[in-house]
């Protein structure tokens, strides 16, 4: 508990017993915090939606694993058997080299389409509604979900190079050129998201948004 | 947001004046006029489809005001949204704590996304936890919680950002009978100890008439009835004349009628109140 300066007596551990604030050491919730305003507070939500996603991710890993399966299987199975019987030309680089930042981005791309579509769920519950009565501009909202995307699908791009390294792939170690990745993936699941979001503000229901996720970007002709 | 405090003392926290709102064909809010008196516990009454939940979404600024005028605490709902925002705590009908995060992250998230300082935050949370008791298990996942505490936890989110007027949508709904009182004890206590005007909705006539200082009846999208729950039972024992105490259900069935079923809300709705329900309980 904060240190309420002077208090009369100590925080009643009655939560009936009325009393001024104070007295209870409540007293910060009588006081609005000062608002942020013109450029820092697009911001400061990105930011506190980025948070929140970072917190979920560092609670329940379970989504990263099962998430490095798929591409996981890609690069043994596909790219393996591709380099050894060399169908699909590659221009003289190895199969896996030439799959692995496909892999990256067909990731980043699945996280991001479900990351936007998920506003639906948010929508039925509750979480949403009340997001919407903060002083939060609904665009600081859409931004703060196109980046919290766009951060999963980092961390899952992280996973992606490490297994990829682990598999011997080629890749550069360049920070500079990894940094790029990291830019690239986070802008790139940031658009994505942004996409998904607005079919899901347009199809509403997500018996709907069945129909729409029947006609998802080929993302096996990588 | 230099004029809350002089209009919060003793004057209206929130004013509505000719409320509408339609879906379509279907009056939803058919001129509503409220007002509601700083510092009190203002029950809003209806069958379901009387248009409660639309007035409060027009009064959060979730929906607009297309005719009439909202104002809490001086400020245009319709043109002064974030103003506005800043001022409400809102806890809605559904479950809208995360249970992905634990009971301080919920908390902390609303501390950010209404501007509390860094260094003030961690204060701010665990007070906003004090108050609901949720200190021992703030640092458990939500989804850990029970109906009662997942429901206290909402109101810490609301909290958080010291707001003047507190908006709950049906705040007891699917809570067993302990549970219940100890949600509204917790309002009740927050509310003393603060100062802060809270406008809650409900079904539950008892509640209403044991918490709240003054009640509207709502029906068909108009106030039919408004006064404390005493004044009201009053006057319908004065009118049936017959000596027996009616209850505020009784006032409630005399102000509704017989109509309540002929419009009983969207299927959707039901829909969700029913899974809110299932979730909570």
């Amino acid at each position: 508990m904060s240190a309420v300066p002077a208090a009369p007596h100590p925080a009643s551990a009655d939560p009936v017993e009325p009393g001024p604030a104070a007295d209870r050491g409540l007293d910060l919730l009588l006081v609005p915090p000062r608002a942020r305003t013109g450029w820092r507070v697009v911001p400061a939500r990105v930011l506190a939606m980025c948070v929140v996603e970072l917190q979920k991710l560092r609670h329940d890993r379970t989504e990263l694993y099962t998430r490095a399966v798929q591409p996981a299987l890609w690069l043994l199975i596909y790219g393996e058997t591709f380099t050894r019987i060399r169908a699909i030309p590659t221009g003289g680089i190895p199969y896996l080299d030439y799959l692995a930042p496909g892999l990256i981005a067909q990731s980043a791309m699945f996280i991001a389409i479900f990351y936007g579509i998920m506003i639906i769920w948010e929508r039925d519950s509750g979480i949403l509604t009340k997001l919407l009565v903060t002083p939060t501009p609904r665009t600081a909202l859409v931004t703060g979900k196109a980046f919290a995307a766009g951060v999963k699908s980092l961390i899952q791009a992280i996973v992606v190079v490490v297994i990829a390294a682990l598999l011997g792939v080629a890749l550069t170690w360049n920070p500079l050129r990894l940094l790029g990745v990291g830019g690239i993936v986070l802008l790139g699941s940031a658009f994505f998201s942004c996409l998904s979001m607005t079919i899901a503000g347009i199809v509403l229901t997500r018996d709907r948004l069945m129909g729409i996720g029947q006609v998802k970007p080929p993302s096996q002709a990588i | 947001m230099s004029d809350d405090g002089p209009i919060a003392e003793g004057g209206a926290a929130l004013v509505c004046n000719g409320l509408a709102y339609s879906f379509g064909e279907t009056r939803a809010v058919d001129g509503l006029d409220l007002s509601v008196t700083a510092g009190e516990v203002f029950g809003l009454l209806g069958p379901n489809g009387a248009g409660k939940t639309t007035a409060i979404r027009c009064i959060t600024t979730l929906l607009p005001v297309p005719a009439g005028m909202v104002r809490v605490l001086g400020h245009d709902a319709a043109r002064e949204r974030m103003a506005v925002r800043r001022l409400l705590g809102y806890v809605p009908q559904q479950l809208s704590a995360d249970a992905a995060l634990t009971g301080r992250e919920n908390v902390a998230l609303f501390a950010r996304v209404f501007d509390v300082a860094r260094r003030e935050r961690a204060d701010r949370v665990a007070q906003a936890l004090e108050a609901v008791d949720l200190t021992e298990a703030a640092d458990r996942m939500a989804s850990t919680y029970s109906g009662g505490m997942v429901r206290r936890l909402e109101l810490a989110q609301a909290l958080v950002s010291a707001p003047r007027l507190l908006m709950l949508d049906e705040p007891t709904i699917g809570l067993d009978p302990i549970a219940r009182t100890s949600v509204w004890d917790h309002i009740n206590a927050v509310r003393a100890a603060t100062g802060m005007t809270v406008l809650v909705t409900t079904h539950y006539m008892d509640e209403a008439d044991q918490y709240c200082g003054r009640v509207a009846l709502m029906h068909r999208g108009r106030i039919r009835a408004l006064g404390t729950p005493e004044a009201l039972k009053a006057d319908l024992r004065d009118r049936r004349g017959d000596g027996a105490k009616p209850t505020l259900e009784d006032v409630f069935r005399d102000v509704a009628g017989s109509g309540l079923d002929a419009q009983g809300g969207e299927f959707r709705d039901v829909r969700r109140t029913r899974r809110t329900a299932s979730r909570v309980g």
